[in-house]
């Protein structure tokens, strides 16, 4: 009798497309192999692995004896997703599962009621193992206007950068620790002097910025990514008295003094004299031996390592931190996750399949690093080896970002320092005051254009040194015209909304 | 009544041209009424015509800097640069091909030239990087094996303007240079021989009669081009220039400083502003030309 309860609510859910739940808990755990049939469709980013659909064969037939769904996966390349993603919402398109990212629309889609909100109840019900190991700190991390849109990133992890060297080169000149910037020019410049067939640190357009962290003005300064105006705006927070005051960084002396440093070394040769058009990331031309060092986040370099290790061990690759120990700041619990369509018909299944994917070992793995003993080799429970056919569905690569949690392994022969670094930053980290803060640009929309093209006009060209002896005069002309584009009246509307969230 | 006769003898005729008007009508006079986008305040929720009204705010980020003016100007100038060395360009090889006796080199000359029109400048770009690359790129590299110190091209502002014509010449030389040829075609061969009894050379024959036979073809492809002459050839310059930012003050054309300035703000009104902006000074500049030509020769006016 109870089960035909549970089926007949069921089925009222997925005929009116709202969630409201009242304690069927039974009906999702043990009711599932009288579900009603469904189809879920689901949106994620990049550009799907030669074995996706191999792997993804697997996860259906599972999810068919689960929970009775069937799941078809569209990506959204990353050329054009930022296009793409508000038209899908624009164009009322029937989905019902999406990755999204406080870089990827998450406050944007969710003000303007794209996603459907994940009550409490809907998420004890249908998520129940998700509720149980999401500390109430996450969710309360991803509320918008006091409503969760998204299963929050569980895995605790850090986007700062590394230096990438090689060690037989700092071992054939004498070098033993890259500690601070100035370790690690007097590593290029050893490089730019006898490896002359080597571009020392082949930077890119993209690239130049992973150099500011290095020289202070760091991580910790920068207001959460999609507000900082690409890396003008920052705030100080080494003030710790509470007050979060902005500041201009283009303004600040450090910023000059660091632009005159790097004239140096573009005149030293450390990177091309076409940096600025180089489209190659540093990551690609230091694997391939054209140049001798790269700046990237540590699981990029890790994965890097472990590359390398295999195609030239003779290179006897190195990382070092390079946040120079400055504060570090865990990535925040929106920058992964997963939402369902405010449009979906069947919420309930979408939340059962995302409890699935995050917290069952099975479906984890699959989703995560393919199928056992074709594209990878378990190791216990936290590790793994990554075998040949990892080529055609790389591990951690075809967007399970949006449900990774603790479960995640690591992969066994990774950097040798991969602990050392990560218990440094965590030794350190500290939150920031304004990770949940969305900045309203419609006061300001004109200005921000402006300022907009004018940083794309100047900065990596001063940042990468490329003013040579005029870069002093240079820069004036950069402060001249971010003021005269009203930079002001950005930061004073900014710093007034920062105020009102503040003093909530 | 006349008119029900005149529509009934031509039938056939209209039909011809009803798929062009029908074309037109839909996707060019149509989605004119979207211009009232650039005076809005658009949101997606409640589309074009539910929007609030923002009156000229969508306008104010291309004016009150003033770098509308510079970026104007470029867009002004390369396009006039790039209509007039291309139009020469295209009449002297249209002439060329024209007079050249071996039909089959012809053949060849005609398609090996016509080739980069369908080239895209994404691979036009690559091309460009690699030519010029410091350390890898090709002509650094041919200069280094005979002895000569690389050039630093990147580095030299001067030199782009020459290096932006030079690859948008190699790519529409032969698309227009096969309108002039078939235009050089229809021209009648009596001319030339009699010319050629009365003993004209073969300079005297171009400058005498090719030339002013295609002087109307001249005119309308040069019409045409101005007609657009406000408008950057967008994918040329994102292609070529990149994020070479220390050339955008001398290469920014007006679709590369909005894409520029919109790009992270995803503004539907302020990048309709910009266009509205473009169509605007089009409209004037095509208007006033078409009547100059039309005072001088009415035959050679586009309308």
């Amino acid at each position: 009798m109870l089960k035909k309860i549970v089926l007949i609510l069921l089925g009222l859910f997925a005929l009116s497309g709202l969630a409201f739940a009242g304690g069927q808990n039974e009906g999702a755990a043990d009711g599932s192999g009288e579900l009603k049939p469904v189809k879920l469709k689901m949106y994620l980013l990049g550009d799907k692995q030669k074995d996706f659909d191999m792997v993804y064969e697997k996860v259906n037939t599972k999810l068919k004896e689960d929970i009775n769904a069937e799941l078809e996966v569209v990506f959204l390349s990353w050329g054009d997703f930022t296009n793409k993603y508000p038209l899908l919402f624009a164009a009322g398109e029937e989905f019902d599962l999406i990755y999204t990212s406080n870089w990827a629309f998450y406050a944007q889609e969710a003000t303007k009621g794209g996603f459907l909100e994940l009550t409490e109840e809907m998420i004890k019900n249908y998520a129940p193992r998700t509720w149980e190991n999401t500390p109430s700190s996450s969710w309360e991390q991803v509320k918008i206007n006091d409503k969760v849109f998204m299963l929050p990133y569980t895995k605790r992890e850090f986007g700062h950068f590394v230096y990438v060297v090689r060690g037989d080169l700092m071992d054939k000149y004498g070098l033993d620790n890259i500690e601070t910037i100035d370790d690690f020019e007097k590593y290029l410049d050893v490089i730019a002097e006898n490896e002359t067939n080597m571009i020392p640190y082949d930077d890119g357009s993209e690239a130049n910025r992973f150099m500011l962290p290095t020289i202070g003005i760091n991580y910790a300064n920068d207001l959460p990514q999609q507000l900082s105006n690409d890396f003008i705006l920052g705030y100080n927070v080494y003030d710790k008295d509470g007050s979060v005051e902005l500041i201009n960084r283009v303004t600040m002396p450090e910023y000059l003094e660091y632009a005159e440093k790097m004239v140096g070394w573009n005149a030293k040769g450390y990177w091309s004299k076409n940096a600025l058009v180089n489209k190659t990331r540093s990551k690609d031309s230091f694997a391939n031996g054209k140049s001798a060092a790269a700046i990237l986040n540590l699981g990029d370099a890790n994965t890097l390592y472990m590359e390398l290790i295999k195609s030239h061990p003779e290179w006897d690759m190195r990382v070092f931190d390079a946040t120079d120990g400055a504060p570090s700041m865990p990535n925040p619990a929106i920058q992964n996750g997963m939402a369902i369509n405010a449009l979906s018909k069947n919420p309930e299944r979408a939340l059962m399949l995302l409890d699935l994917f995050k917290n069952d070992r099975e479906y984890y793995d699959l989703t995560n690093y393919g199928i056992e003993g074709i594209h990878y080799e378990s190791v216990g429970d936290e590790e793994f080896i990554a075998l040949d056919a990892a080529e055609s569905f790389p591990p951690v690569s075809a967007c399970p970002w949006g449900w990774m949690s603790p479960m995640e392994r690591r992969l066994v022969g990774g950097l040798p320092n991969y602990d050392e670094i990560l218990n440094n930053w965590e030794k350190e980290a500290m939150t920031h005051p304004l990770q949940m803060f969305n900045f309203d640009d419609s006061n300001v929309k004109n200005e921000w254009a402006a300022c907009y093209n004018i940083v794309q006009n100047y900065d990596s060209a001063i940042q990468m040194g490329f003013g040579g002896a005029d870069t002093a005069e240079l820069y004036n002309e950069y402060v001249d015209a971010l003021n005269k584009a009203g930079i002001q009246r950005i930061m004073e509307e900014m710093q007034k909304q920062v105020n009102d969230f503040l003093s909530k | 009544m006349i008119k029900k006769q005149s529509f009934l003898k031509n039938k056939t005729l209209y039909w011809m041209i009803a798929p062009a008007v029908i074309y037109f009508f839909v996707f060019s006079y149509l989605p004119m009424a979207g211009i009232i986008i650039a005076f809005k305040n658009y949101s997606y929720v409640k589309g074009i015509f539910g929007s609030a009204w923002s009156g000229l705010q969508n306008f104010r980020y291309l004016f009150f800097t003033g770098d509308i003016y510079y970026v104007t100007k470029n867009t002004l100038f390369y396009n006039s640069v790039f209509l007039s060395v291309n139009t020469v360009l295209q009449v002297l090889v249209g002439i060329i091909l024209a007079e050249l006796a071996s039909k089959s080199f012809k053949k060849v000359a005609q398609s090996m030239i016509f080739l980069p029109y369908f080239i895209s400048w994404v691979v036009v770009g690559a091309f460009v990087y690699n030519i010029f690359n410091y350390e890898f790129g090709s002509l650094n590299t041919f200069l280094a094996s005979i002895g000569q110190k690389p050039l630093d091209v990147y580095g030299n502002k001067e030199v782009w303007k020459y290096i932006i014509t030079m690859f948008k010449s190699w790519k529409d030389i032969g698309y227009g240079s096969v309108l002039y040829l078939a235009a050089i075609s229809s021209i009648d061969q009596e001319m030339y021989e009699s010319a050629h009894m009365d003993g004209a050379n073969i300079f005297q024959r171009i400058r005498f009669i090719t030339l002013p036979a295609l002087k109307p073809t001249m005119i309308i492809l040069v019409l045409l081009g101005i007609s657009n002459i406000f408008r950057g050839d967008f994918q040329m310059f994102y292609n070529i220039v990149g994020s070479n930012s220390l050339l955008y003050k001398s290469t920014d054309v007006i679709d590369t400083y909005v894409f520029r300035s919109l790009m992270k703000l995803h503004d539907f009104g302020m990048a309709g502003a910009a266009g509205l902006y473009q169509s605007a000074l089009c409209f004037l500049i095509i208007v006033s030309v078409n009547y100059i030509v039309k005072k001088s020769n009415p035959d050679y006016a586009l309308f």
